[in-house]
C-alpha cells in the first residue's frame, strides 16, 4: 500500500518568505508601488464619499413643493395626497401635508426678523395657498415625477430644482466613471508590478521548477509558494496603506478643512470597513492573479 | 509498455521532425536511442516526458495515452518516468542526500521514509561515503550518480536518460551505464539516448537509429 501523500504548510510560507527575501529590493519597490496604488483607488473612493454626502446634505435637491389651487377643500386635499401616493412606479416619495396656516406659522420661524408683518392676519385673509412637500430618493426620475405632478388637477404651480438635481445627478455619475477608470488602470498596475516581482523569483528558482516538473510534482505544489509570495505582498501593502489612508484621512480632516465651514468631511471611521477589506481584497486579489500569470509559463514551458 | 504509432510531428514553419515514427517498447527493456542531429532524438524525448503533443498518430506510455492526456494528469504521468539528464541539474546549493530527497519531498512523501529511501538509494549509486557532499565536491561521474539516484528515488516504472554519459570521461561513462543495466535488471525500462556508438556496441542492447524521423532497428555485435 501506498504511503499517504504529505505536505507542511511550513514548506509553503517558507518558500514564500525565501522569494521575497532573495528580492528584497525588488520586493519593497513592488510594495510601495502597491500602497500608492492603493492610496489613489482609496483617496478616490474617500472623494466620493464625501462629494455624495456633501450633496445630499443640500436637501433641496430631492424636494418638490406643490401648491394647490387657493380654494382647495380637505377632499381636494386628501385626493391630491392619494393621487402622489399613487406614483409608485417612480420610486420612494415621502408626502407631507403643508397647510396654510402651517405653511405662514414657517414664514415666521424662517424670518423671525420680520415676523411682525405676519401678525394678526385674519385666517380668511391668509395669502398663502395649501402645499405638500413630496422627497424622492431617485434623482434621476425627478422629471419624470415633475411631470406627473403637473398632471394631478388641483395643482396650481410646482416648484423643484430638476435642472440642477440632473446637473448632480451627470456630475455623480462623471465622478464614478472617472473612479471606476482609474481604478482598473491602478489596479492593472499593481497586477503587472507582482508580475515582474514574482518573475524574478520565478527566474532565481527555475532549475527547481524544472526538476519538480519532472519527477511529477504537482501543479498546486509548485505554484504555491509563488502564489502565497503574491498575496503577502498584497496584504502587507493593504496593511500599509490602510494606516497610512487613515493618517491621511486625520490630517485632512483635522487641519485642511477645519476652517472651511461650507464643506463637511466624513470622518475615516465612517468608509473604514469598506477601505480595510477593499484594500486586503485588491491586494490579495491581484497579489493571487500576478502570481499566478508568472508561474504559468515555467510550468508549461 | 510505450507504443509509437504512426506518430509525426513538426514544429511550427517547420518539416516533419518525427515522419510516421512506429516503435513498441516493452516493460522492461533496455532501449538505446541513437541518431544524427536532427533525427529526431529530442522530440521523441519531448514527446516522452510530455514536453509536447504529437501532430498525428497515438504515443502510449505506462498505460497513459499522450495523445490525450489532460494536464491535470501530468504530475500523476511523470512520477512513472525517471529522468536523468545530460547537465545533471543538481542544485548546488543542496548536499547529495538533500539533492535526492528533493525528489521525494515535492510528490508529498512523508518525512519520516524519506531518510531511509535516500540512504538505500545512495547505497545503490555506491556513494553513501558522499551524502554530506556538496555537488561541487564530487567528479562528473559521482555528479551522473546523484541525478541517477534522484531519478530512481520515487521507484518510477521507466528510466530516461538523456545524453547521460555526455559530461563525463569514457571510465566514468561505462560506470553509469553499468548502473543503467543494473536497474534495467529490476525490470524498469531504461532507455538511454545517445551518440556514442562505443558506448551501443559494448552493451549490445537493443538498439534504435533515428533517421529522417522514422525508427530503424540495430542489433550491434557485443564487443569482448
Amino acid at each position: 500500500m501506498r504511503a499517504r501523500k504529505s505536505y507542511s504548510p511550513f514548506y509553503f510560507i517558507g518558500q514564500a518568505f525565501n522569494g521575497i527575501f532573495r528580492n528584497f529590493s525588488v520586493t519593497l519597490g513592488a510594495v510601495v508601488v502597491l500602497v500608492c496604488c492603493l492610496m489613489l483607488i482609496g483617496s478616490f473612493y474617500a472623494l466620493i464619499a464625501n462629494i455624495n454626502e456633501n450633496l445630499d446634505d443640500l436637501t433641496l435637491m430631492n424636494k418638490i413643493v406643490i401648491f394647490l389651487e387657493y380654494d382647495a377643500t380637505d377632499e381636494d386635499c386628501d385626493r391630491i395626497e392619494k393621487e402622489i401616493k399613487g406614483l409608485r412606479e417612480l420610486g420612494n416619495l415621502k408626502v407631507t401635508f403643508v397647510s396654510k396656516e402651517q405653511g405662514l406659522e414657517d414664514m415666521k420661524a424662517d424670518d423671525p426678523e420680520n415676523a411682525y408683518l405676519y401678525e394678526g392676519i385674519p385666517a380668511e385673509d391668509n395669502p398663502l395657498a395649501d402645499s405638500f412637500i413630496i422627497e424622492y430618493d431617485d434623482s434621476s426620475k425627478v422629471q419624470r415625477i415633475e411631470y406627473n405632478l403637473r398632471q394631478i388637477e388641483g395643482v396650481r404651480k410646482v416648484n423643484s430644482h430638476s435642472d440642477v438635481a440632473i446637473k448632480v445627478n451627470t456630475f455623480k455619475n462623471g465622478v464614478t466613471v472617472v473612479f471606476m477608470f482609474f481604478f482598473i488602470v491602478l489596479f492593472a498596475v499593481g497586477i503587472f508590478v507582482i508580475i515582474n516581482t514574482v518573475n524574478m523569483t520565478v527566474f532565481s528558482r527555475r532549475d527547481e521548477i524544472y526538476v519538480m516538473r519532472f519527477v511529477g510534482a504537482a501543479r498546486w505544489f509548485i505554484a504555491l509558494p509563488f502564489v502565497l509570495e503574491g498575496i503577502i505582498m498584497g496584504a502587507f501593502a493593504a496593511g500599509v496603506s490602510y494606516f497610512a489612508m487613515k493618517w491621511l484621512a486625520g490630517y485632512v480632516v483635522g487641519t485642511v478643512v477645519a476652517g472651511l465651514d461650507m464643506i463637511t468631511l466624513l470622518p475615516f471611521e465612517a468608509y473604514s470597513d469598506i477601505v480595510l477589506y477593499g484594500f486586503l481584497s485588491i491586494g490579495i486579489v491581484s497579489g493571487i492573479i500576478g502570481s499566478t500569470i508568472s508561474i504559468r509559463r515555467p510550468m508549461d514551458a | 509498455m510505450i507504443e509509437f504509432k504512426n506518430v509525426t510531428k513538426a514544429y511550427k514553419g517547420g518539416k516533419n521532425v518525427l515522419n510516421g515514427l512506429n516503435l513498441t517498447i516493452e516493460d522492461g527493456e533496455f532501449v538505446f536511442i541513437v541518431g544524427d542531429t536532427g533525427a529526431g532524438k529530442t522530440t521523441m524525448m519531448k514527446l516522452l516526458l510530455s514536453e509536447e503533443k504529437v501532430d498525428s498518430g497515438s504515443l502510449k506510455v505506462a498505460g497513459f495515452d499522450l495523445t490525450r492526456l489532460p494536464s491535470f494528469k501530468l504530475p500523476k504521468y511523470r512520477r512513472k518516468l525517471g529522468v536523468v539528464f545530460q547537465d545533471f541539474r543538481l542544485f548546488p546549493k543542496m548536499t547529495v542526500e538533500q539533492n535526492v530527497a528533493f525528489a521525494l519531498r515535492v510528490v508529498g512523501t512523508p518525512k519520516k521514509y524519506i531518510a531511509s529511501k535516500v540512504k538505500y538509494i545512495l547505497k545503490t549509486v555506491q556513494l553513501e561515503n558522499k551524502a554530506k557532499s556538496y555537488p561541487y565536491e564530487l567528479s562528473g561521474g559521482e555528479q551522473q550518480r546523484v541525478a541517477l539516484a534522484r531519478a530512481l528515488v520515487n521507484s518510477p516504472d521507466i528510466i530516461i536518460a538523456d545524453e547521460p554519459t555526455g559530461n563525463i570521461d569514457p571510465d566514468m561513462s561505462r560506470n553509469i551505464m553499468d548502473l543503467l543495466v543494473m536497474v534495467s535488471n529490476l525490470n524498469k525500462t531504461v532507455i538511454v539516448v545517445t551518440h556514442e556508438r562505443d558506448l551501443v556496441s559494448h552493451y549490445g542492447k537493443r538498439t534504435i537509429i533515428l533517421e529522417d524521423g522514422r525508427a530503424r532497428e540495430l542489433y550491434p555485435e557485443v564487443k569482448k
